[in-house]
């Protein structure tokens, strides 16, 4: 718990003494680990897959793009950004969740690429122009509010764990019918826990396009984007408090360095990977044996 | 105005046997083993490639060709299965659905990857073609009846397969109910093999049509699966007359939605029914019982 | 058991490629060694769309700029007024992986930790359209090789150069409707477009150019790339028997168009196929693409300009101009920036890079004449983009090559119309 505030405070200095570049990546590579812990609130502690996180993070960047266009001053947007995430969440909610397990999968999904398919089509999000706001340089702004929703987000499932609210939810994924007939209002909480893992995408979509000053409906609601938070909450461990950020961590860095190593191959080196991720840590990174070992240890040393 | 309407319903039937034969290699997969094969689409590319290669040292019919794919695919699906799936197989079913979405989509990953460098990337038909048959004012394209033959063809032989043959019915049996085929004593084991040999050699031939009748490129493989999922998603998990009814209905759709709407929101239509067939009945059209 | 066999030899695969790699990493370029050390060198930053979807079309275009910059160097390197000598090239890239969100993170690393020169767009128009916000953010002078969409140039973005003209004028097919006007025997057009951005700002011009010259446009209608199936389109166009059906789209849609059209007879007098290129003459055939016109930056007999070192580069790279036309149209975009490079007055001042571009007025390799000099255009809070002259010329497929058949100062052959209809070709 100790290490929490010192990493913080590292990631807060590293803009003056690190290459743009790093700072951009890591802004990147938070926005995807807000992306996955947010996942991970249905994906994790509700046991519902739900692959249309993008969903959230591209209408929180139209709205805000829009808002923005339209002439609100500066914080509006954002805030509009937030609501029509929030507000989506509970649209979605209705016919939706009367989907389980695989059948709600494919249904959100499919409902990511009708997004894109809208976003593409209409005139008032630029269509496949994609939509501009007005350029400066903000990468440090934005990167500083993505910090803190990262925090926010691993905080919310930390107080998940150890909360009613999330113990109602972990009794839905083990036994749907029978935690209604204890008294769980299987549909509200089901559709509070979406609204809740929409609020913080929405503002890091709103915050991305604050930093590109461009998007195109395939940056936001792409396969890419859809695909892998929760490819990161897999790979880290779902349900835990730390998972989809370990995941996500080792899954850039791996990336990365196996793109600037190997010029052609990466994709199909990143597979096999994937394959033997599959086979050998399928709970994820953070249950195999090795990791709780090191994490043990770690512990305590740290004691 | 008759003469085009009908033209237009019978592309898009031609159109919808072409959907319903990529989708059913994924249906028969899906249905024994509950693996969702993420790599399925990339099978159908690997199935074009070598239909593409054979077609540069001989240029006849690449019908011609199932010949060398059937085998070849058959043993390649059963590699795939003993080597990659076997392992993961059983698991606890929360597990193995993560564990062979992780070792599929890693496996789609690295096909389409390698494909890219070894071929360069570039996109690849085959230039063969037949002359169309032409009826008063309608125009059908040979090749693309051919496909609807084929597909006809493999669904009544997978038909005969299933419902007169030993391992035909244990494959039913193990798709319609799991626990029950296992206390009956059916190997599970071996009916997986099996499901993941006939997919593959199915997608094969998909892959064959693609390559002569549109073009295939390396990185098609992904969105081509989801299209396939939307299929059997449609007709119902694990029925093989629900993915033909599937595909001819999405192929339909989408040719007289391109008609009357505009060709611009044929992709909506397939997705819109996707969402219409998830609120109204989850199980699709042909959905058996227990295969969730 | 298995598993663990499996796990050693993809473990062993990954580290033996790993390996086997490491070496060909995407390393900037190099500079040639010269005798004496000079105080800089001129450094033009780009990326490449080596990995990704548009990697087929223009993976090449970083190994073009290697060997462009490599025979500069052999010639001395280029005068820059500023240091009163010649200085070396050298030329900076990175992988956009064909993603608009990879190719903001490079340009911006190329302006901020690279601090290059001058900028070169990327690949194709989406991740153009992404890339031009980081000249506007950091003040440096890009030239947009590839951009040829007008809401790129409408945004008022001061320091976005393009190199070709946009589709607004005088458009993509301009030169072709020149030819069907000279001749005057075709009166009616149809037109489909893939969905996509350069495909359909080339139709919506087209329409415009094709209404200009008094033709009765018959037929629109716009699908989605993905289209494999175009039974419906072609009903209607059968219908109406077009003497031209215009098919604005890149070779996948394309070519799966023109096979339907084929098997299903629909038989106009001229087939138009903006992209004629490679993926759709390999796909369809020499054979079944004869007669169809298209446009071109590129024939055999090309020979505007400098011509010749961009033969030399595309021999010792091993490329054929002809199958990489839009690749090679990073040529185009070398030549103005090393151009407003020798022009300017100051190399590190970008503000007189930027006016350097403005007032040049050159001889490039590009079509239809090579004549290149920057356009205005639409002012946008007093700020304006810069559009090129550079835009292709018409070629006609004949005998299994590519033949200029418009304006007639380059024209290799004479145009054939009309084409014979299916049925008789057999």
């Amino acid at each position: 718990m100790l290490i929490l505030p010192v990493v913080i405070a590292v990631l807060v200095v590293l803009p003056y003494f690190v290459p743009h570049y790093i700072v951009a990546f890591l802004m990147l590579l938070f926005i995807y680990v807000i992306l996955a812990q947010s996942y991970d609130i249905l994906g994790g502690y509700m046991g519902y897959v739900n692959l249309g996180q993008s969903i959230f993070f591209g209408v929180g960047a139209y709205i805000f793009g829009i808002t923005l266009k339209m002439g609100f001053p500066v914080p509006l947007p954002f805030l509009f950004a937030l609501g029509a995430a929030a507000a989506m969440a509970v649209a979605i909610s209705f016919p939706f969740f009367r989907l389980r397990g695989f059948y709600f999968a494919i249904g959100t999904f499919a409902l990511a690429n009708l997004m894109f398919l809208i976003a593409y089509n209409l005139v008032i999000t630029g269509g496949p122009h994609g939509l501009f706001i007005e350029m400066a340089n903000r990468l440090t702004i934005s990167y500083y509010a993505i910090i803190c929703f990262l925090v926010i987000a691993i905080f919310i499932n930390y107080k998940l764990e150890r909360s009613k609210f999330g113990l109602a939810l972990k009794s839905i994924r083990e036994d749907e019918e029978v935690a209604q007939t204890f008294g769980i209002n299987a549909f509200r909480f089901k559709c509070k826990a979406l609204v809740l893992s929409s609020c913080l995408p929405g503002l890091a979509g709103a915050f991305y396009l604050w930093w590109t000053c461009y998007i195109s409906p395939e940056m936001v609601f792409g396969i890419d984007i859809t695909l892998i938070p929760p490819t990161m909450a897999f790979l880290g461990g779902t349900g835990l408090v730390a998972g989809p950020l370990v995941g996500g961590v080792v899954l850039m860095f791996v990336e990365e360095v196996l793109w600037t190593k190997m010029a052609y191959l990466h994709r199909a080196t990143l597979g096999f990977m994937l394959v033997l991720v599959g086979m050998f840590l399928v709970g994820g990174i953070m249950r195999s044996k090795r990791f709780i070992g090191i994490w043990g240890l770690l512990k305590k040393y740290v004691k | 105005m008759l003469g085009e309407i009908t033209q237009v319903a019978i592309g898009g039937v031609l159109l919808g046997g072409i959907y319903a034969l990529a989708a059913l290699g994924l249906s028969v997969i899906f249905g024994v083993s509950k693996v969702l094969n993420a790599a399925h689409g990339d099978f159908i590319i690997l199935g074009g490639i070598t239909t593409y290669f054979f077609f540069n040292l001989l240029e006849v019919n690449p019908l011609v060709f199932a010949v060398i794919l059937i085998p070849v695919f058959l043993i390649g699906g059963f590699a795939f299965e003993r080597v990659l799936i076997r392992p993961i197989a059983d698991k606890p079913l929360d597990e193995m659905v993560r564990a062979s979405i992780l070792v599929t989509f890693g496996v789609s990953l690295a096909v389409s990857d390698l494909l890219a460098f070894t071929w360069g990337r570039d996109i690849i038909g085959v230039t063969y073609s037949m002359p169309s048959i032409s009826i008063a004012e309608v125009s059908v394209s040979t090749l693309r009846l051919l496909a609807l033959v084929v597909i006809v063809v493999v669904a009544v032989v997978l038909h005969g397969f299933f419902r007169k043959t030993y391992t035909g019915r244990a494959i039913r049996a193990v798709t319609e109910d799991r626990e029950a085929a296992l206390l009956i004593g059916t190997n599970i084991s071996k009916m997986r093999l099996l499901s993941f040999g006939i997919g593959s050699v199915l997608a094969a031939i998909a892959g064959l049509f693609f390559v002569t009748i549109f073009t295939i490129d390396p990185y098609m493989g992904i969105p081509l699966m989801l299209k396939c999922l939307t299929i059997i998603i449609l007709g119902g998990l694990g029925s093989l007359l629900g993915s033909l009814v599937g595909g001819l209905t999405i192929g339909f759709a989408e040719s007289i939605c391109s008609y009357y709407i505009g060709a611009h929101w044929s992709p909506a239509t397939a997705l819109f029914i996707l969402i219409l067939i998830l609120l109204i009945k989850p199980t699709g059209l042909f959905g058996v019982r227990g295969a969730k | 058991m298995t598993k663990y066999v499996v796990a050693i030899v993809l473990v062993a695969i990954i580290v033996g490629a790993g390996g086997f790699y490491a070496g060909q990493t995407l390393a900037p370029g190099k500079i040639v060694e010269v005798e004496k050390k000079p105080p800089r060198t001129i450094k033009i930053g780009m990326t490449c769309a080596k990995t990704g979807g548009y990697g087929p079309m223009y993976w090449m275009t970083n190994e073009l700029s290697l060997e462009w910059a490599k025979i500069i160097n052999e010639q001395g390197g280029l005068y820059v007024k500023q240091y009163k000598q010649r200085l070396p090239v050298e030329i900076v890239w990175y992988d956009d992986k064909s993603d608009p969100a990879t190719t903001i993170k490079f340009y911006e690393k190329l302006v901020t930790e690279d601090k290059v020169d001058i900028l070169i767009g990327p690949n194709c128009s989406p991740p153009t359209f992404a890339a031009t916000t980081v000249p506007e953010k950091y003040g440096v002078p890009m030239i947009t090789q590839q951009a040829a969409s007008p809401s790129i140039f409408s945004r008022g973005l001061k320091w976005v150069v393009g190199c070709l003209a946009d589709s607004s004028y005088p458009g993509w097919s301009y030169e072709y409707f020149q030819m069907l006007k000279a001749e005057g025997k075709a009166k009616t057009i149809a037109f489909i477009s893939e969905d996509s951005l350069w495909a359909k700002d080339n139709y919506l011009n087209a329409v415009d150019l094709a209404k200009g010259i008094g033709m009765r446009v018959v037929y629109e209608e716009v699908a989605p790339v993905e289209t494999k199936d175009f039974t419906a389109v072609i009903t209607k166009m059968k219908a109406l028997d077009p003497d031209i059906v215009y098919i604005a789209s890149f070779p996948v849609f394309g070519s799966t168009f023109y096979k339907q059209a084929k098997e299903l007879r629909l038989s106009p007098r001229e087939f138009h196929v903006t992209w004629s290129g490679k993926g759709f003459f390999d796909v369809v055939g020499w054979k079944d693409a004869e007669y169809v016109t298209g446009e071109h930056y590129w024939v055999p007999d090309w020979k505007v300009g400098n011509y010749k070192m961009l033969k030399r580069i595309c021999d010792n790279i091993g490329i054929n101009a002809i199958e990489y036309a839009f690749g090679v149209i990073q040529f185009y975009g070398l030549e103005i920036a090393a151009a407003a490079i020798e022009a300017s007055e100051s190399l590190d001042d970008k503000q007189k890079l930027l006016d350097a571009i403005w007032g040049l007025h050159i001889m490039t390799t590009g079509s239809p004449d090579g004549v290149w000099y920057a356009r205005q255009g639409k002012v946008v809070d007093g700020k304006y983009s810069g559009i090129g002259t550079i835009n292709p010329f018409c070629v006609q497929i004949m005998k299994g090559t590519f033949n200029a058949v418009w304006p007639k100062s380059v024209a290799t052959a004479e145009h054939v119309y009309p084409m014979k209809p299916w049925a008789e070709r057999g």
